[in-house]
């Protein structure tokens, strides 16, 4: 098959192309070690506390019970660090400019407002600032419901004539237990959170696949400049073996790649990336999904330079869309949406449920069903600018 | 005698514009043929559609009986072709370019093997085959580049040019091999615009000019286009704005300025030098340097056309 | 001076004239702000949308209130059965499935312990917004269930006990917590939506200026256009400012057509102080356009220099917090976000877009960048090899 005569050939180039070998295979690696490395240690002790202001000007109990017990137990005080401001101008404007996450201030007669039945408590945080700022109104939240809770027992009980000193209220409180438990809701269980260094080795890898296909699109027209297509053309070959071949060649040399990085990734980093069988099937459809695109990147450059240009303008925005930057489960819905539009999105999404999710290749389906028509849907528009333009011209 | 090539009636426009027009030859079999014409003449054209790199607009190839059209892949393997570029992949070596070219040609296993180092063996290149191409210099890499043409023992080799931007030694070593090749049978359709090796290789010659073939048969057949005619070539200074009052002189044919001075198709250079010399004089110019050269191939271009071929 | 700027014009004079740079010049903006603008415009909050599979096993007061809170904004309830929800939760067809177990009531009664369950279908963060409201509403039936068990004991019946109790949670408790400059966290995105705006311009700010322009300046040395103005009677220096300068021009535009047609077309929220934004983006264009001269002078080829340009790029765009909050990393990446100049920037364009901060505020952002614009240009000018 003259086909793979083409293909070996691409395989053979890239193999002897040190620095394109290194960018393909070796930026991905280092990428996925810093990224690795850089949120390890996100959510643990080496995150610096929230630098916390209150001021409280309560004379009764409640107000103290908020800053020195509430807030100093075990669980809060790791990642808050509670300063008591002098200044309630002064602790908000520090608040605003992000020098502190957040504000707290108990009013004054607050022990007696709760008494009454309408105490408040003040919370000013860092708009900016959206993971801590929402965690201490959620503490204070709750101490806030716990002082309403006996309040409104006693209000109920008072409508009955009914009263009963605090220690019988507390025992039923603690005798009434009612709790959320969250499952995964899949058949088998799965890691906790997903590991960092795992995701991004496959988020790097998925992107650097893209970059692969682009660095095909790019050998394809340096075939046209070098005029061995041309050779090819004088061969006696069909012209869909040509067109074929270097399909072939693109789509061997990206699964080369993404298999470098898969094995390398696991064998230096430990990356765990799940059942072989599903790895390997996802890995050929996404590179056979993303050699489409090397193949319209291809067909609409003129030159190698700029199919390069064109492939990173192509590549990164794709990148950002298909979750290698910023995780496809930290994205809002609207980039979800688009992300099931590219390549590289349904690749890394397979990647993870494998990683994650322990799923098995019955789960990805789906996923390898729309690689490969996203890879034929590729070609076909490929081909059909191909023969418009015709493909030495 | 049967031919091996005929190409009938060829056309192909770019663009509206006519790059071959109404080309017809034949080549027998045996023969070096060679197409000559200046740059943009249409030879690489030509070639590029006898080799099926693209179909002709109207017209057709028939290789050893074989259609272009009808049957490219069968015509095709009859075929060897060396470009005018170095299409070769240069950061591979001399010999895994060799394999994969001679892979698509159909050669497989062990006769491929063999026939790459044959081949390298024959253009002189078996000592430095596992080096990368980019090394190479020019005359090797044009080696080479016909090598990967001679593969498969093609019985018609389409030469493109093959000595641009060559050393005097390569050029020398490509001549003579394509005489070898040749007298172990090999047919050659060989286009160039140096007319010296046109003349030493071909024993065919269509000369082209503007997509069109102006003249062709042996060279013999050619020279008596121009009849005996000389060229007479000079050196002048100041160079002349205006050499028509040359013409009026009885026995030139054709005059055409060169950078150096200006060149005269002639009837009998010795006798009329003379005459020729005063006249220049008489319009203020100095000749400084006189060489009257016997028919050839230029001439013949010179008189059909009105021009010199390296222009 | 008059030199230097004639080499800026001249750079932007060939960029203009070269089709595939000047596409790309546009096209990558264009893409990219298509993008953020798609994911980041206006009216997304609205949209956002939890759909909740909920299965009451139970039928009472207690589990009439729970679902009370998922028939709210931002939940979508769909009320099924126990194996139905385990489907759609497996198919992802909801973000969550919550199971009230049968005999909540009696439990209560009878202060045996009790479970909610909660699937998740991954890991979104949907399923921590569910947990946190079902805890919340908890802490209110406990307190309830409490009072009714207390009556219930003292002979009034359990049920009236219950409904009596439940209303006096409304219309508000009697404890409350005022809230201020708190984005309740209505999104998937541990981040919230207005810092990703920021964390997008930074990055795609340095992407433009740094790949574009060390590829450029090396495209111009590889076509020899530079040996000829060096040829001329040009100081090495002038020269290399000139270019620094016509790729900052450039960059500057560029990013300018990201903010300005993200906010123009999908409302992206870039804040209200323009001067501010604007020094930022010329600020940040000279530190990303001196990165890409440093990184040109360290480079032989145009490819090389866009393959580690795209790397350090990602690199300095991780370091410097555009992907993930800079709050929830560990303090040795909080210190390093202070060494590359998208850690400034994205500090600045935070001031500005979610502090709403004054000009007088992102003066010391400008002035680090500009420091890093002025390093960088100083080690290229010795470190670049002309030839």
């Amino acid at each position: 098959m003259h086909l793979f005569t083409i293909a070996k050939k691409d395989v053979l180039l890239l193999i002897r192309d040190r620095k394109a070998l290194l960018t393909l295979v070796g930026t991905p690696l280092i990428l996925t070690f810093i990224l690795g490395m850089a949120f390890q240690g996100m959510w643990s002790a080496e995150t610096p506390p929230a630098r916390v202001l209150w001021i409280n000007e309560d004379e009764g109990e409640f107000g103290d019970i908020l800053f020195s017990d509430v807030l100093t137990m075990e669980g809060v005080r790791e990642w808050v660090r509670l300063e008591q401001a002098q200044d309630r101008q002064d602790a908000r404007e520090q608040v605003q400019r992000g020098r502190a996450t957040a504000y707290i201030e108990v009013p004054q007669g607050f022990s007696q407002s709760v008494r009454e039945g309408e105490g408040r408590i003040i919370v000013v945080g860092d708009p900016a600032s959206s993971i801590r700022a929402n965690m201490i109104p959620r503490v204070v939240q709750r101490f806030a419901t716990e002082l309403s809770s006996r309040t409104i027992i006693y209000q109920a009980l008072g409508e009955h004539q009914v009263t009963l000193p605090i220690e019988e209220i507390e025992l039923e409180l603690e005798q009434v237990e009612i709790s959320a438990r969250i499952e995964d809701g899949f058949d088998q269980r799965s890691s906790e959170v997903p590991i960092p260094m795992d995701y991004y080795a496959a988020g790097m890898g998925v992107m650097y696949l893209l970059f692969t296909v682009s660095h095909g699109a790019g050998t394809f027209l340096r075939e046209r400049e070098a005029y061995t297509l041309h050779r090819m053309y004088q061969a006696p070959l069909l012209g869909w073996e040509i067109g074929a071949g270097k399909f072939t060649g693109i789509f061997l040399t990206a699964c080369l790649q993404l298999t470098a990085v898969i094995v390398f990734s696991h064998l230096v980093y430990g990356v765990a990336w799940g059942d072989p069988l599903g790895v390997a099937a996802l890995t050929v459809t996404a590179a056979f999904g993303a050699s489409g695109i090397g193949l319209v990147i291809a067909a609409l450059s003129k030159t190698q330079s700029a199919a390069d240009a064109l492939g990173t303008a192509v590549v990164l925005p794709l990148a950002v869309l298909g979750g290698s930057m910023m995780p496809l489960f930290a994205m809002p819905p609207v980039m979800r949406t688009l992300s099931k539009l590219t390549v590289n999105g349904w690749a890394l999404e397979g990647y993870v449920r494998l990683m994650f999710e322990k799923g098995s290749i019955n789960d990805l389906l789906p996923h390898l069903g729309v690689l490969v028509g996203m890879g034929i849907g590729f070609v076909v528009l490929a081909s059909l600018l191909f023969s418009r333009r015709g493909a030495l011209s | 005698m049967k031919a091996f090539v005929e190409v009938k009636d060829l056309g192909k426009a770019y663009q509206g514009r006519a790059a071959v027009e109404n080309l017809s030859f034949t080549i027998p079999p045996g023969h070096i043929f060679g197409l000559l014409g200046p740059n943009g003449a249409g030879k690489t054209t030509t070639i590029s559609i006898i080799s099926g790199l693209f179909p002709p607009d109207k017209g057709d190839v028939i290789v050893d009986g074989h259609s272009l059209l009808t049957h490219p892949a069968r015509a095709k393997a009859l075929m060897g072709v060396v470009p005018q570029e170095i299409a070769l992949y240069t950061t591979l070596s001399a010999r895994e370019n060799l394999h994969f070219w001679g892979r698509l040609y159909g050669l497989k296993g062990d006769a491929l093997k063999v026939r790459v180092e044959q081949v390298l063996e024959r253009v002189g290149l078996s000592d430095r085959a596992n080096e990368a191409i980019k090394g190479y210099s020019g005359g090797m890499k044009r080696r080479i580049n016909i090598a990967a043409g001679l593969l498969h023992e093609p019985r018609l080799l389409l030469l493109d040019e093959p000595t641009v931007g060559v050393d005097p030694q390569s050029r020398r070593a490509i001549l003579d091999m394509i005489k070898d090749l040749n007298a172990s049978g090999m047919t050659v359709l060989y286009t160039s615009h140096y007319m010296e090796e046109v003349q030493e290789l071909c024993s065919l010659v269509a000369i082209m000019d503007q997509g069109r073939i102006v003249a062709h048969g042996t060279q013999e057949e050619l020279h008596r286009v121009v009849g005996e005619h000389d060229l007479v070539r000079l050196e002048v200074d100041p160079p002349l704005e205006d050499p028509s009052f040359l013409q009026s002189i009885l026995g030139v044919f054709a005059v055409n300025i060169t950078p150096e001075g200006v060149d005269l198709t002639v009837s009998d250079g010795h006798t009329l030098l003379a005459t020729i010399i005063a006249a220049i004089t008489q319009q203020g110019a100095a000749v400084n340097a006189v060489r009257i050269e016997r028919p050839n191939l230029e001439t013949v271009f010179l008189h059909l056309t009105g021009r010199m071929l390296r222009n | 001076m008059r030199t230097m700027l004639l080499i800026t014009q001249a750079h932007l004079r060939i960029l203009s004239k070269d089709k595939t740079t000047l596409v790309v010049a546009l096209l990558l903006p264009l893409i990219l702000s298509l993008v953020t603008g798609l994911a980041f415009g206006g009216g997304q909050t609205g949209s956002y949308q939890v759909n909740v599979a909920f299965v009451d096993e139970d039928g009472g007061m207690v589990s009439d209130s729970i679902r009370a809170v998922f028939t709210q904004e931002p939940f979508l309830l769909h009320e099924t059965t126990r194996d139905e929800a385990r489907d759609l939760v497996r198919e992802r067809r909801v973000q969550v499935a919550v199971m009230v177990p049968p005999g909540m009531e009696e439990s209560l009664r009878q202060r045996t312990p009790l479970d909610v369950a909660i699937l998740r279908s991954d890991f979104q963060e949907s399923p921590r917004m569910v947990e946190q409201e079902l805890s919340a509403l908890f802490l209110e039936i406990r307190a309830t269930a409490a009072a009714a068990n207390l009556l219930y004991d003292r002979g009034v019946p359990w049920a009236d006990a219950y409904r009596q109790t439940s209303l006096l949670w409304k219309p508000q408790p009697p404890v409350t917590v005022e809230m201020e400059g708190i984005q309740r966290q209505e999104s998937d995105i541990p981040m919230g939506f207005n810092l990703a705006s920021p964390g997008y311009v930074v990055m795609f700010g340095l992407m433009l200026a740094i790949s574009g322009g060390s590829s450029s300046l090396l495209a111009e040395r590889h076509g020899g256009t530079l040996q000829r103005l060096m040829a001329g009677p040009v100081q090495r220096w002038h020269l290399f400012i000139g270019k620094f300068l016509g790729i900052a021009a450039t960059a500057v535009l560029q990013m300018s057509v990201l903010v300005i047609l993200g906010a123009v077309l999908f409302g992206v929220n870039w804040g209200n102080n323009v001067p501010g934004l604007a020094l930022l983006i010329v600020t940040l264009s000279l530190a990303a356009s001196g990165a890409g001269m440093f990184l040109a002078s360290l480079c032989r080829t145009s490819s090389q220099a866009s393959a580690v340009g795209i790397l350090s790029v990602l690199v300095m765009a991780m370091l410097g917090g555009t992907w993930w909050p800079l709050e929830v990393m560990p303090r040795s990446l909080q210190v390093a976000a202070k060494l590359v100049p998208s850690g400034w920037a994205m500090e600045g364009f935070t001031h500005i877009i979610m502090r709403q901060a004054q000009l007088g505020d992102v003066v010391v952002n400008a002035l680090v960048m500009l420091v890093f614009a002025g390093v960088f240009v100083s080690l290229g000018i010795r470190l670049f090899r002309y030839h």
